[in-house]
């Protein structure tokens, strides 16, 4: 049975789902100087030209997007760095998951 | 030179002026008055230990010697609150204090009874000093008054024989920086010392050039955070015609600082290195070479973790002590100093001398100091810094706002480590506060953390008991500011409120807690820089916002009660 918040991630709007994920990113890693709506769908969150996060941010986020939508997202995870770019990418990855 | 403990033996003139008191000269003649009084009082008590809590320095002068002379085992006390008096006294010991401490001993009022101070035995004086904590909890420190009899000895190998000279001593008397310089050592030279204590450095500049005859050296024993504040400081050149000597020692000095301050004044700097720990290790002329010179007599043995084990006449017979410190030693006996061994510190399986980050971003156009820290989030070690901007620095946080600020620092580490071990949260100060022994108030910088957003940049001008005086850049991004009448922006009083606590809390230990009245005249915009004026008269606090700082142009008057 697949999980209620991975269904509502599937129905709902991808901009919805995006703003969701911007709370989730900035409330998990503690992210001070920025707030939630500040991420665009497009910013960068791995390069110093976007968010500047770490490899140990990835893995805390990847604990976070487990918890909140069941999906696993590891460093084996095919394309895992592409899915983890940017907020749209991790948006259509969890997406995926449901299909 | 004269040995300290034999120093009352010592024949000399009764007028001669051994230290100055605010405006008055205090006599060898009423010194030992002063000391032989107390001595008797002390002596009778058959107590075997004294601590001694005193905020005088001259107090202490008094004090030190009197108990030496007694014959009693000395605890000079990390802070001088009741609670810590209260326990040493629980533990058996004496209180000897200028303050109004629950069963202490004052220093003045006793009765003149003809007391002899005779030399005593400085090997079997003990003294327990505690650090300043600036790296972790104080520590205990035991050393006799021979280890700081040494001390003067090795100095004076250093030093010119015969100077006619003043001394004055930024550092409060009862650390061990404060005991050897501001009082042993003139002493032990036949020279003034001023026991005026400073909290402001610029009064200090003022003070010296008014008192010191021109001719004389005026002998400044510091610490790099007034060396700081005086290279910024245009009064630096009334210095300029006298002869100068800028002693400094207890954290590295700021080399640039240093040189701006010969340039403006000839003076000629000693900068020492060692701690209440190891006593004296080594010294340099830091504007000549980065190589220090151990002293004669003290020995260095690389330890087998990198770092170095001194062997010392400073030190009790059959210890050892280790600076905490790497050091390179050269081929001719000198060494160079490495990051500090303690300073090493593990984020994401990776070892990093945050001295290195302070020091990378210290090459940064815009930062002037800077200090990380590790701090947890959450459950995970991270790594903070708080910032200090160069003028440039500043013009950037005033036009673009915290955020541009933080991204160039960032984009400047980058280039040099990998992302897990770029800071991850930042804060911006005018001044690294600092304690009061001139070392970087880490507890202060902890703090700055608790609150979330962005705060004002403070630049501290001017701090005594009963005034402050600050300047306040409120920054455009800050989140207090932002959507606050965004057509007209406006800094909010809240955030005003925050920063004139924040002040309150550093320098005077409490907060505010009402506000009895308060007048905004005309908006504080964000990006503008105030000064914040703040008047003490007990718990009531008078409070200036102005945009110059004589306080003529007043944008926020008001009065608020201070947290008992």
């Amino acid at each position: 049975m697949r999980d209620v918040t991975l269904l509502r991630a599937m129905t709902d709007s991808t901009e919805n789902l995006i703003c969701e994920l911007q709370k989730l990113v900035v409330e998990t890693l503690d992210l001070e100087d920025i707030s939630p709506e500040e991420i665009g769908a497009d910013t960068p969150l791995f390069s110093d030209n976007g968010l500047g996060l770490d490899s140990i941010d990835a893995m805390e986020l990847g604990v976070a997007l487990k918890r909140r939508y069941k999906i696993t997202i590891t460093a084996e995870t095919e394309n895992v760095d592409q899915h983890f770019s940017t907020l749209a990418s991790l948006a259509a990855f969890i997406r995926s998951q449901a299909n | 030179m004269i040995l300290p403990s034999a120093y009352f033996q010592a024949s000399i003139p009764a007028d001669r002026a051994v230290f100055r008191c605010k405006n008055d000269i205090i006599t060898y003649c009423q010194y030992r008055q002063h000391t032989e009084q107390l001595a008797h009082v002390l002596a009778q008590t058959k107590a075997q230990t004294v601590a001694l809590m005193t905020e005088n320095n001259y107090f202490f002068a008094v004090a030190l010697m009197a108990a030496l002379h007694a014959g009693l085992n000395i605890i000079l006390p990390g802070n001088i609150c009741s609670a810590t008096a209260q326990k040493l006294q629980e533990e058996g010991a004496i209180v000897v204090s200028d303050l109004a401490l629950t069963g202490a001993i004052p220093i003045r009022g006793h009765q003149d009874v003809g007391h002899s101070l005779p030399a005593f035995s400085p090997s079997s004086a003990h003294l327990w000093f505690y650090t300043s904590g600036s790296s972790g909890e104080p520590k205990r420190i035991h050393r006799t008054f021979a280890n700081l009899e040494e001390e003067l000895r090795l100095l004076q190998g250093i030093l010119p024989e015969g100077e006619e000279a003043e001394v004055f001593c930024t550092s409060f008397f009862h650390y061990a920086y404060g005991i050897i310089y501001g009082l042993l050592l003139p002493l032990s030279r036949g020279i003034l010392s001023d026991t005026t204590s400073y909290v402001s450095p610029v009064d200090f500049l003022a003070r010296i050039d008014e008192l010191t005859p021109p001719q004389t050296l005026a002998w400044i024993v510091t610490t790099p955070s007034f060396i700081r504040v005086w290279a910024a400081n245009a009064d630096i050149c009334k210095l300029r015609s006298r002869p100068l000597r800028i002693q400094c020692a207890g954290a590295p000095l700021p080399i640039e600082a240093a040189a701006h301050i010969q340039r403006e004044t000839d003076a000629t700097f000693v900068e020492i290195y060692g701690s209440s720990e190891t006593g004296l290790i080594a010294h340099r002329n830091p504007l000549a070479t980065q190589e220090w010179t151990p002293f004669r007599e003290v020995t260095l043995t690389p330890s087998a973790d990198g770092g170095m084990r001194i062997d010392s006449p400073c030190i009790p017979p059959g210890e050892h002590a280790y600076p905490g410190d790497n050091a390179q030693l050269l081929p001719n006996g000198n060494f160079l100093l490495l990051p500090r061994a303690d300073n090493v510190v593990k984020i994401a399986d990776k070892r990093i001398s945050l001295y290195e980050i302070e020091q990378r971003l210290e090459t940064s156009e815009f930062v002037e100091q800077a200090a990380v820290l590790k701090q947890e989030r959450k459950k995970r070690s991270i790594l903070t810094a708080v910032a200090v901007p160069t003028p440039a620095g500043m013009e950037l946080l005033r036009q673009q706002g915290g955020q541009a600020y933080r991204k160039a620092l960032i984009g400047h580490l980058t280039r040099y480590l990998p992302a897990v071990l770029i800071p991850k949260k930042w804060r911006f100060i005018g001044n690294m506060p600092t304690n009061s022994r001139g070392k970087t108030d880490t507890a202060t910088l902890h703090r700055l953390f608790d609150t979330k957003d962005y705060l004002p940049v403070l630049t501290t001008l001017d701090a005594t008991p009963e005034c402050i005086i600050a300047k306040a850049l409120y920054l455009k991004d800050s989140p207090w500011v932002t959507g606050h009448f965004p057509e007209h922006p406006i800094t909010p009083g809240v955030l005003i409120l925050l920063s004139l606590s924040m002040l309150t809390k550093q320098y005077w230990g409490a907060g505010i807690c009402c506000i009895q009245r308060i007048k905004f005249n005309n908006p504080v915009v964000p990006g503008d820089e105030v000064y914040l004026i703040l008047r003490r008269r007990g718990e009531r606090l008078d409070v200036l916002l102005s945009r110059t700082p004589d306080g003529s142009t007043p944008a926020c008057k008001g009065v608020c009660r201070l947290a008992s």
